[in-house]
């Protein structure tokens, strides 16, 4: 299971995503961000993703991520992932969907790593 | 768990099997003095112990999982040159086969973590590691290690590889990112680049597809490391790679594949990254093969597999490997695995097709319209094509059976003392499938007693003359619509007075004279014969050659035996060729109709005169032999009275000639078998039934456990009326 929470804080909007990440949740995932993203005011020019909290990943959870990472871009949002579970960012490495700069297309920001 | 996931458990079990089965078949081999460096066994041996610890990692077998990696361990250093299987490293792997199979059967009982048999898989991983000890290397040093790359000729050369994943293969339980973490425990890899830009943005997407592609560079490992890794990808994915110092020609060659899988889309990530450069995406090859590629995707990737394959590995050359192709034989793709309950649902369609096929038959000729009859005839002459058709689907080669026996005979033989070869003959010859396992049973008890009473010890064989090494043959043929399977020995033969003396001292026989060679053997097989000297764990208790030909009959067959004494015993099966059909003999009591066997039918003859007298015993003068015989309408209790000249049919089972009465004779039929099912399976003396053309049902006889149940009743009355 798999469980997506939004606070707004000012101009931005934290997205954290708990739970598994696997080809089992990411069909109600990919409705559950659709619907999310789509609120007014949750799209916004700020938008930072805390990862931290994803217990296991896979190829299609990492699919999901870097699909919703190129819909924002299309909508020129700016999103960055604030923290990064190890599981997960071991998995994105792999398939090359990460590297130091960014997780799944998402800008790393300086301060946070990964979680381990 | 889910269905889906029981039937990919289920299946599992059914390859693992068969992959156990198939590692240890490779292991004999070089017992028996194979070419220890022939690399495609070794090689089809790794990948055996590779899939089977793959398959049960997906569907979460972990006391499999965790065994078998130590035996793929093993195996990939024999791979790589490290170590030689022999002697002692091939017995411990035996054991080792032998134990997936119980991890096996643990996890058919809902087991998955071998709880069970915890302790044995410790003490067989340390047996393995002591062999690899022995070798000057230790467990530990296995390649499996992250950021260690094996230490062999080529695992310096490197490659470049590009990936582009079936759409299906997240569905089918495949995730690209395991095999690629997988891959990193064994290579190098330096740089690697996924193609974002084919992954649909989150409005678009159905996210169970997989629209991954990506290149990387690796600065060690093999063609066999990338082969491993992506074993288990199936249809749609394809993988190609080359030696990092391939020239362009190759690269171009490598990448045709590709260019049809991204429908000829430059993939400008990996542009970026330095893993393709726009002139060998373009390269003067590419678009003629890629088109190639497109008109004619399987043969392409089956030829550019066998590159793969047959590649040194060492060899910069390109590599191409669709992993959907890269690990089976040409011949595989050629099958297709369908449940057995399947095929038995077909023939029993295909039975019901039949017989309403035959029901309109019956209809047209009533009618007396030729066209109508023609039409008729030739649908029928289809049916018949379809019919045996589906019976063939059925049929399986006995060699399987057969091959399993390699490793009882290679046991037996070491823990009797006794050198034993075995050899099998006819293997290809195909019978029903459901005939094949039933008579796994009673081969055992055949070959278990050739190889503990039959064939002598070494010093006996060469002190009578013989080669030290004593042989057991199987053998199989078709003879006659039957299928005949053999076991035979060179051994010392049955001793005939030994089994006249045990015959009378069991009192079956008052003596000897006028027995023929023929009648003493058959005395083996009343229950509880055996003239062994010694009870072994293998044989000589006394049961099992009744039981063996009680099975063989049950299945239709029958079991004949040849001696000679000190050179050998031959035991003859005769089976039908499947038990979906009978040739039978179709009698009537009043309306009712039966059917017998046709091979249980000796003759017909009216019953005499002087044998219908009422309450009198039921037996008659068969030209001086006395025939008991069985009324069916007293068996079946069918009204109304008998037919002026009622007709006996004369039927052998094993030596006992008993007779059927019956009202009247429709002869010879050509039955399809509808089992006995529910309340009915229970019912002796009938082993099922047929739908006749009319639409009337037909009962089929067992005519053995009738006569017997006719006994048992005749003996009880008997008892009954002396106690009165």
């Amino acid at each position: 299971m798999s469980a997506l929470q939004i606070e707004q804080h000012g101009d931005v909007t934290r997205l954290r995503l708990q739970g598994s990440l696997t080809i089992a949740e990411v069909t109600p995932l990919r409705q559950e961000l659709l619907a999310c993203l789509n609120e007014p005011g949750h799209a916004t020019q700020n938008l930072v993703w805390d990862l931290a909290s994803v217990t296991e990943a896979d190829s299609a959870g990492v699919q999901l991520l870097t699909a919703t990472s190129l819909w924002l871009q299309q909508r020129q949002v700016n999103s960055s992932v604030s923290a990064c579970a190890a599981g997960l960012d071991m998995v994105a490495r792999a398939v090359g969907a990460a590297d130091d700069r960014q997780c799944c297309g998402f800008t790393r920001q300086q301060d946070t790593g990964v979680t381990p | 768990m889910s269905i889906d996931m029981q039937v990919a458990v289920n299946t599992f079990l059914m390859e693992g099997r068969e992959l156990a089965h198939e590692l240890e078949d490779g292991l004999l081999q070089l017992e028996q003095g194979h070419d220890p460096r022939d690399r495609d066994l070794i090689n089809a041996m790794f990948r055996a112990a590779h899939t089977i610890k793959g398959s049960a990692g997906i569907v979460g077998i972990d006391s499999l999982t965790r065994f078998t990696h130590d035996v793929e361990n093993l195996l990939d250093r024999v791979r790589s040159g490290d170590m030689q299987l022999e002697g002692e490293t091939i017995s411990r792997l035996l054991t080792c086969c032998d134990h997936i199979n119980h991890l096996l059967d643990l996890a058919e009982k809902g087991d998955v973590h071998g709880e069970a048999s915890t302790a044995r898989s410790q003490e067989l991983l340390e047996g393995l590691k002591a062999c690899m000890g022995q070798t000057g290397a230790t467990a530990e040093a296995t390649p499996a290690v992250p950021g260690h790359a094996k230490d062999t000729a080529c695992a310096a050369q490197g490659f470049r590889l590009w990936a582009v994943f079936g759409k299906d293969c997240l569905r089918d339980g495949m995730d690209p990112a395991s095999a690629i973490c997988y891959l990193n425990e064994k290579v190098r890899v330096v740089r690697r680049s996924l193609v974002r830009s084919r992954i649909p943005d989150l409005s678009r997407i159905d996210p169970e597809d997989c629209w991954l592609a990506l290149a990387l560079e690796a600065q060690t490992g093999s063609a066999d490391d990338v082969r491993d890794a992506f074993e288990f990808f199936r249809d749609g994915t394809v993988v190609t790679m080359v030696g990092l110092d391939a020239d362009d020609d190759a690269v171009c060659e490598a990448l045709a594949p590709l260019k049809a899988a991204l429908h000829d889309e430059l993939p400008q990530a990996w542009l970026d990254e330095g893993l393709l450069s726009a002139q060998q995406w373009q390269g003067r090859k590419g678009s003629q093969q890629a088109h190639v590629q497109a008109e004619t995707p399987a043969p392409a990737a089956a030829s550019s597999a066998s590159a793969a394959a047959s590649a040194p590995a060492a060899a910069p050359a390109a590599a191409t490997a669709n992993s959907g192709a890269a690990h089976a034989a040409p011949a595989a793709a050629r099958f297709v695995r369908v449940p057995a309950d399947r095929l038995d649902e077909l023939i029993v369609q295909v039975g019901e097709l039949v017989i309403a096929s035959a029901g309109v038959d019956v209809l047209a000729r009533e009618t007396r319209h030729t066209r109508l009859q023609e039409a008729v005839e030739a649908l029928t002459q289809l049916i018949d094509g379809i019919q045996s058709g589906a019976l063939q689907l059925r049929m399986v080669p006995i060699g399987e059976t057969f091959s399993r026996f390699q490793r009882v005979v290679r046991d037996v033989s070491q823990e009797l003392g006794k050198k034993i070869a075995l050899d099998i003959v006819g293997g290809e010859t195909e019978l029903d499938k459901a005939l094949v396992e039933r008579i796994g049973d009673p081969l055992m008890h055949l070959v278990r007693n050739a190889m503990d009473h039959g064939l002598e010890p070494p010093a006996d064989r060469l002190a009578a003359g013989k080669p030290e090494q004593g042989t057991l043959r199987l053998r199989a043929f078709h003879d006659s619509g039957s299928v005949v399977v053999e076991v035979s020995d060179d051994g010392r033969g049955l001793s005939r007075e030994r089994i006249v003396a045990k015959a009378m001292e069991k009192g079956l026989i008052g003596s000897a004279d006028g027995l023929s060679d023929q009648d003493v053997w058959q005395l083996i097989f009343e229950p509880g014969f055996s003239t062994a000297d010694q009870v072994t764990n293998l044989s000589g208790r006394g049961v099992g050659m009744d039981v063996v030909r009680r099975s063989i009959e049950s299945l239709r067959g029958s079991i004949t035996l040849h001696s000679r004494p000190g050179q050998g015993t031959l035991m003859q099966m005769r089976l039908p060729l499947t038990l979906a059909i009978l040739d039978g003999f179709m009698v009537g009591v009043g309306a009712a109709r039966f059917i017998i066997p046709l091979d249980v039918v000796v003759e017909c003859v009216e019953l005499p005169a002087d044998a219908m007298i009422p309450d009198r015993p039921q037996y008659l003068n068969l030209r001086g032999e006395v025939l008991p015989y069985i009324c069916l309408r007293e068996a079946f209790s069918i009204e109304g009275s008998a037919t002026r000249r009622p007709s006996v049919v004369v039927t052998r089972c094993g030596d006992l000639k008993t007779g059927v009465l019956v009202d009247n004779l429709h002869g010879e039929t050509q039955t399809v078998i509808k089992p006995m099912t529910g309340i009915f399976r229970h019912l002796r003396g009938l082993s099922g039934t047929s739908i006749l053309g009319s639409g009337d049902i037909a009962l089929i006889l067992d005519i053995h456990h009738m006569v017997q149940a006719t006994v048992e009743r005749t003996a009880r009355q008997a008892q009954t009326t002396s106690s009165q």
